[in-house]
């Protein structure tokens, strides 16, 4: 028999404690993914929004909790135009309002005919013209949400919006947002004059340039790049700082799961490995034929771990507490990190004890079973 | 090979519990090549002990064993051994529970000369010898007791050893099977020159037996009513 049927035959006389590893490996790397896919949704979502509306630059309130609670003037997009390197401006003011079905909805507001409504692809509909009295654009997600179709009116801020179009998006939260015209938002929310910030696009060339500029201009706001956006709002480093720390505790106990699942599962069969050791096999053998077996049972359960980690971030991404604001990213680097994890870490869980058994006189083994 | 010395055990010392108890108490012990032995012996007097020191499976406190003139230094060295030249048949039967009965055989020639088809030609041999072939692909957990025996009888036999030490290979079995498989044993010390170390209760197998090794709280000698080695 060759050294891997041996370990296969092993492993199909299936045993509670093969059960019992790959459970606990399943579960570890179902919460690996789980938990950094989540947190690093959580981080994403904001910038990706930002970023697919191609705005390089923003201008907000300096010091702001988030993007919603800064409070600028909205003039200031026409100053900002003026600079050189910047190509067009427009004010921004985002809301969250609460819709009847008592969920939070985000929504965003510019003025009409400017730049970031090229962003948004129409799906049906039309975009909002200076004629309109509040009427609103729904991303795709939201209106499959609301079950809403042109021609509905649907309430925001109290006061009915009649829905025009839908928009699609690649970003999460651009997909379910609402779209309305600043004038309308300003009104309803008694913000008149202001905005949550202004959205700047620069000329390609002259971007770095352009920002060091823009910061002279307004010493006073804060002036960052969409990419720095995450680090500059107090909640997005509270986002940043628990995606890490929730990765960093969803690694550690994988790992911490893992080996010692591993570790139990050999010492366990110091026996065997002593029988062996007594019918002639030599130690490299023994060692060798532990870690294909260990191999098999942390690929398949990381493997199936993996699986339930993207269901279950899928699921809690579902929740109608959050739905629509957290898209959980599950690449394939997280989920190869994951396997080498599974893999890596079974291996080495493999053999330290694997070598330990090894070492051990037989006859004091055999005697003990 | 007449004449040679098979196994060679001098000053075995090994003791248990912080040295209370001392299952080899300054051993000698030697195994003619060809010849067959019997170590008998009162319940805990050492003779497991003894076997697990010859066959290279326990760290002893002191002592030297040599193998057909070879003193083994490490575990590789004794593995290989236990391998090619010594096998083992155990008090307990010690097999794999996950394999069957052939395979539970088979594992024995892992990583020897044999190819895939002449292991599985030599195990069903094996099968013979020891009257399993009925239960062939049966788990050990299905076996009885005596039908375990047989197993590891055979298992110890597997690479045909030029030493086999056994360890009550006849306790758990009825009258007709152990005059079956002494007869086995003796058979191939005859025909094939295997030398023979029998750990037996049984004064008709201890009998059979050239010499007779006799173990008493740790401490060993021949009997001198049998001829000396
Ligand atoms: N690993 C061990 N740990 C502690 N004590 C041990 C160990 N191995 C053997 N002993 C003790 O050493 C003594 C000799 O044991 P051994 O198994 O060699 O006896 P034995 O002659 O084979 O007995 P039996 O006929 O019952 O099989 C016993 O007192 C036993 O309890
Ligand atoms: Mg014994």
């Amino acid at each position: 028999m060759r050294l891997v049927l041996i370990a296969l035959r092993n492993l199909a006389y299936w045993q509670p404690r093969n059960l019992g590893a790959m459970a606990g490996i399943l579960i570890a790397i179902a919460s690996l993914v789980a938990l950094v896919g989540l947190a690093r949704g959580v981080q994403d979502t904001l910038l990706n929004a930002l970023d697919m509306r191609g705005t390089d630059v923003l201008i907000t309130e300096a010091g702001a909790l988030d993007l919603i609670s800064s409070i600028v003037p909205d003039s200031l997009a026409q100053d900002a135009a003026q600079i050189t390197g910047v190509d067009a401006t427009a004010p921004e003011l985002t809301r969250l309002t609460t819709l009847e079905d008592g969920r939070s909805v985000v929504v965003v507001a510019w003025p009409v005919d400017s730049y970031p409504w090229d962003s948004l692809t129409l799906a049906q509909g039309r975009l909002p013209t200076a004629q309109d009295a509040q009427t609103v654009v729904l991303g795709q997600a939201l209106a499959d949400r609301l079950s809403a179709n042109i021609g509905d009116t649907i309430t925001l801020f109290h006061e009915p919006f009649e829905v025009i179009g839908t928009v699609t998006a690649t970003a999460l939260l651009s997909r379910s947002a609402a779209y309305a015209r600043i004038g309308d938002v300003q009104a309803l929310t008694f913000r008149q004059g202001q905005a949550t910030s202004i959205n700047i696009r620069t000329e390609r060339a002259h971007r770095t340039a352009t920002l060091q500029t823009l910061r002279a201009g307004f010493p006073d706001l804060s002036v960052e790049t969409t990419d720095a956006l995450g680090d500059s709002y107090l909640f997005g480093r509270i986002a940043n700082v628990l995606a890490l720390a929730i990765s960093t505790v969803a690694v550690v106990s994988a790992v911490l799961v893992i080996f010692n699942t591993m570790s139990t599962s050999v010492t366990a069969r110091r026996g065997e490995i002593a029988i062996l050791s007594a019918v002639g096999w030599n130690r490299p053998h023994i060692v060798a034929m532990l870690l294909i077996e260990g191999s098999v049972i942390s690929m398949i359960a990381g493997g199936l771990g993996i699986l339930a980690g993207i269901l279950l971030a899928t699921g809690v991404a579902a929740h109608p507490q959050i739905v629509g604001f957290v898209d959980p990213v599950i690449n394939a680097g997280l989920v190869a990190w994951a396997f080498a994890v599974s893999l890596g870490v079974g291996l080495l869980g493999t053999l330290v004890p694997a070598l330990r058994a090894v070492r051990r006189p037989p006859a004091e083994v055999l005697r003990g079973r | 090979m007449n004449g040679d010395i098979a196994l060679a055990a001098h000053g075995l010392r090994r003791s248990f519990h912080q040295g209370r108890v001392r299952a080899l108490d300054g051993v000698d012990f030697q195994l003619p090549a060809q010849a067959s032995v019997a170590i008998t012996g009162a319940s805990g007097s050492g003779k497991t002990t003894l076997l697990y020191a010859l066959s290279g499976l326990l760290e002893l406190d002191a002592g030297t064993v040599s193998v057909e003139g070879h003193s083994p230094k490490t575990p590789a060295h004794w593995a290989d051994l236990r391998r090619d030249r010594i096998g083992l048949v155990f008090q307990d039967d010690w097999l794999l529970p996950a394999l069957s009965v052939a395979q539970n055989i088979e594992i024995a020639m892992h990583n020897t000369h044999r190819t895939a088809a002449e292991r599985q030609a030599r195990t069903r041999e094996l099968l013979q010898l020891v009257n399993a072939e009925a239960f062939a692909e049966r788990r050990p957990n299905e076996l009885s007791g005596g039908e375990r025996q047989r197993v590891a009888v055979a298992r110890g036999l597997a690479n045909a050893p030029a030493i086999l030490l056994a360890d009550e290979p006849t306790g758990e079995l009825d009258q007709a099977n152990s005059t079956h498989i002494a007869d086995l044993l003796f058979d191939l010390q005859r025909s094939q020159g295997l030398s023979l170390v029998i750990v037996t209760h049984e004064h008709t197998l201890a009998r059979r037996c050239a010499l007779q090794f006799v173990m008493q709280d740790g401490r060993g000698a021949f009997d001198p009513d049998k001829a000396a080695p």
